[in-house]
């Protein structure tokens, strides 16, 4: 009933459009590192700030998560946007399914933002030197995690900005409140993950951060669920 | 093919407050086409978007029923409907293979490749599937869009102003498909403005949207002969 | 009947806010215990502006699901209208309590903060309606977001208290007074936000006759 053959079609077709235009691609990867180099440029310059260790993995924490808002604003809703200006909604609303073309696109979606996330998680933590107690196990999930809650509601909020004339910044006005629990639990998870709040080799940073994954696991589940659930009014309408 | 019956009952949309189409009515089954013809504005297309599930009508209702089964999801009616218009587009960066490989692969069409090339030599596209949509001429876009329509292999084919942009030897082919549609025992609607090409269908309704009155007068201006065309032979 | 019940409403309301006034006494146990009793307001508008947010968010789901009603758009815009403002009236009670209790007007307390992005939530709503032309598409679009965003908000009351330290009392420190007050204020206000709902409810209705007409007109 999940249509798997549905739903790796549109899978294949977003990645293969994508692919061939590159827009989204690298328009979102410039954006990620054009990020993390001001970031770096305000914090490293002269004379040096002087951070400690865990001051420095919060400000990390923080910046990385503002990052990829922001560069999942600029290219998550493109997978609407675009079907609606071309005129290609019409064929697809006449040949597939509400959850087929949604769980394509969020995986597709997904798989931009992990793959954003993948480049500019270690280069703003190497830029702003906040590594020296990661543990990068407990950094992955949370990272992992996070972007699949980013890209499910964004997912859902760039088919709802798809219908709207003026689309410039309301990604980011629609997602940013929906998106606010998911934060503050990544936050908090990305700078256990950094060695805050735990002391090495005492409490590991799984125990603190295991309560920030729950959060971001059930996010991702009661958003996916939402958005699916209200995507198939809107898609057959 | 399976038989098929659609009943249309006094369809009306309104958007907002700006009525676009009032009570249209209309009854087909099996090998019939119907012609839907009326002025620019009379609502045509958007009737045949209705009809596709498309569009929701502001009042009336449509029975669709296909081997005496009542049509109702949505799921099951993209399995009964396919529809070709000027505003079916298609993705530029791939090629017209791909794209209708794409749109057999989500409607979980029994199709292969050799199928889908098939279509597109049966459209005249046989020697340019393998180049993007983006670069195809106006002509070009509407045979694929004839293709799209009939690869789905529906029993319920709507077409909205198939000819446009179609040289001599496409307006033939818009014959051709309506004509299998009909020995296949499909029904067809057929949207146009053309009198001759309204002449394909067993008979003709008028669709006469907001503008009814506006309407009206453009026939006491126009006389018969501007309308007679439209009837059709039925 | 309707007429009666307004002029009950009236009298309830003004006999509540004198009670607030005049008969509650001061909350003991906070810096400032006589400017304390600005909750009596301060938690009712909260009350109302939740009881607004569920109404918005029902009737979007009503409209998005149950035949497109414009009717369903037209209760949950108004609902949400109201519930923006409701909790505009909450954040700047208190703000007015915070800044005599905590010495400053912002904390980013817990519930502060949820208002705050209630708050934005509208916002972002108004900001899609507008966006939107076709009222059937802006209609089923902002339905979509009220009811995704009113799935989410609850997430929000359950996350934001574990991740930020709380400043907001304990209920403790308020008598029965007080609960009786904020209690038949909260009803009062719960009261209003149905008459204002009515209002609007019936402007919107008004102003599609409007249009129709006008569009016969032409």
């Amino acid at each position: 009933m999940w249509g798997v053959r549905e739903i790796h079609a549109v899978f294949l077709k977003e990645l293969r459009t994508e692919w061939r235009t590159k827009v989204a691609l690298s328009s979102t990867a410039l954006f990620a590192i054009g990020g993390v180099t001001l970031a770096a440029l305000a914090l490293r310059g002269n004379p040096p700030l002087a951070l400690d260790d865990p001051s420095r993995a919060s400000v990390a924490a923080g910046l990385l998560w503002i990052l990829l808002f922001f560069t999942g604003a600029t290219g998550l809703g493109r997978a609407f946007a675009l079907e609606e200006e071309r005129g290609t909604a019409l064929a697809l609303r006449l040949t597939a399914r509400a959850s087929a073309v949604w769980i394509g696109k969020f995986l597709a979606n997904a798989l931009l933002i992990l793959g954003l996330a993948i480049i500019a998680t270690p280069m703003l933590i190497t830029a702003l030197d906040a590594g020296r107690n990661v543990n990068a196990l407990l950094l992955t999930c949370v990272v992992a995690s996070g972007c699949i809650g980013i890209a499910a509601t964004m997912t859902f909020a760039g088919a709802l900005v798809a219908q709207a004339s003026a689309k410039s910044g309301l990604l980011a006005t629609l997602s940013l409140p929906a998106l606010a629990p998911l934060f503050v639990a990544a936050i908090h998870g990305t700078r256990a993950a950094l060695g805050v709040g735990t002391r090495l080799g005492i409490a590991p940073a799984f125990q603190t951060g295991m309560g920030d994954l729950q959060v971001l696991a059930s996010y991702a589940v009661i958003s996916v669920t939402a958005a699916l659930m209200l995507f198939d009014y809107l898609w057959n309408d | 093919m399976s038989s098929i019956r659609i009943a249309v009952e006094n369809i009306g949309k309104s958007f907002g407050a700006r009525r676009v189409l009032r009570g249209i009515s209309l009854e087909a089954v099996s090998g019939e086409v119907v012609a839907v013809t009326g002025a620019n504005g009379s609502g045509k297309s958007t009737f045949l978007k209705i009809v596709a599930g498309l569009i929701r009508p502001s009042s009336g209702t449509i029975t669709l029923t296909v081997d005496d089964r009542e049509i109702a999801e949505p799921d099951a009616r993209r399995r009964v409907v396919s529809y070709a218009g000027p505003d079916l587009a298609f993705y530029p960066e791939l090629t017209a293979q791909e794209n209708l490989s794409f749109f057999a692969e989500v409607r979980t069409l029994p199709i292969t490749l050799a199928g889908i090339k098939n279509s597109l030599v049966a459209v005249g596209l046989g020697g340019r599937g393998d180049d993007p949509v983006g670069v195809y001429s106006s002509g070009m876009r509407q045979r694929l869009r004839l293709a799209f329509a009939t690869m789905l292999d529906t029993p319920l084919l709507l077409l909205d102003e198939p000819s446009l942009a179609l040289d001599k030897e496409g307006v033939r082919l818009v014959a051709q498909t309506i004509e299998r549609q009909r020995a296949k025992g499909g029904v067809t609607l057929l949207a146009t403005n053309d009198p001759e090409e309204a002449e394909l269908g067993d008979r003709a309704i008028t669709a006469n949207g907001a503008r009814s009155q506006t309407f009206s007068t453009l026939i006491a201006v126009g006389g018969p002969a501007l309308v007679s065309g439209g009837i059709g032979k039925g | 009947m309707a007429t009666i019940a307004k002029i009950v409403l009236g009298i309830l309301t003004g006999v509540f806010t004198a009670l607030a006034f005049l008969y509650l006494k001061p909350a003991e146990g906070f810096p400032r215990p006589e400017l304390a009793r600005i909750v009596a307001l301060h938690l009712p508008n909260a009350m109302a502006a939740i009881v607004a947010a569920f109404v918005a968010a029902i009737f979007g789901w009503k409209y998005l699901a149950r035949g497109r009603n414009p009717l369903d758009d037209a209760k949950s815009k108004i609902a949400a209208v109201l519930a923006a403002i409701f909790c505009g009236l909450t954040t700047v009670t208190g703000m007015v309590f915070a800044q005599y209790q905590w010495g400053a007007p912002w904390n980013w307390d817990p519930k502060q903060t949820c208002i705050f992005l209630l708050l934005l939530i509208y916002a972002a709503y108004f900001v899609l309606r507008a966006g939107i032309e076709d009222p059937e598409k802006k209609g089923a679009t902002a339905a979509a977001y009220i009811v995704f965003a009113g799935v989410m908000t609850p997430l929000l009351g359950y996350v934001i208290p574990k991740y930020l330290p709380s400043l907001h009392p304990t209920n403790t420190k308020f008598d029965a007074a007080y609960h009786t007050v904020i209690w038949g204020m909260s009803a009062c206000l719960i009261g209003i936000f149905a008459w204002l709902q009515n209002i609007g409810i019936r402007y919107e209705q008004v102003k599609g006759m409007a249009q129709q007409l006008e569009e016969e007109m032409a």
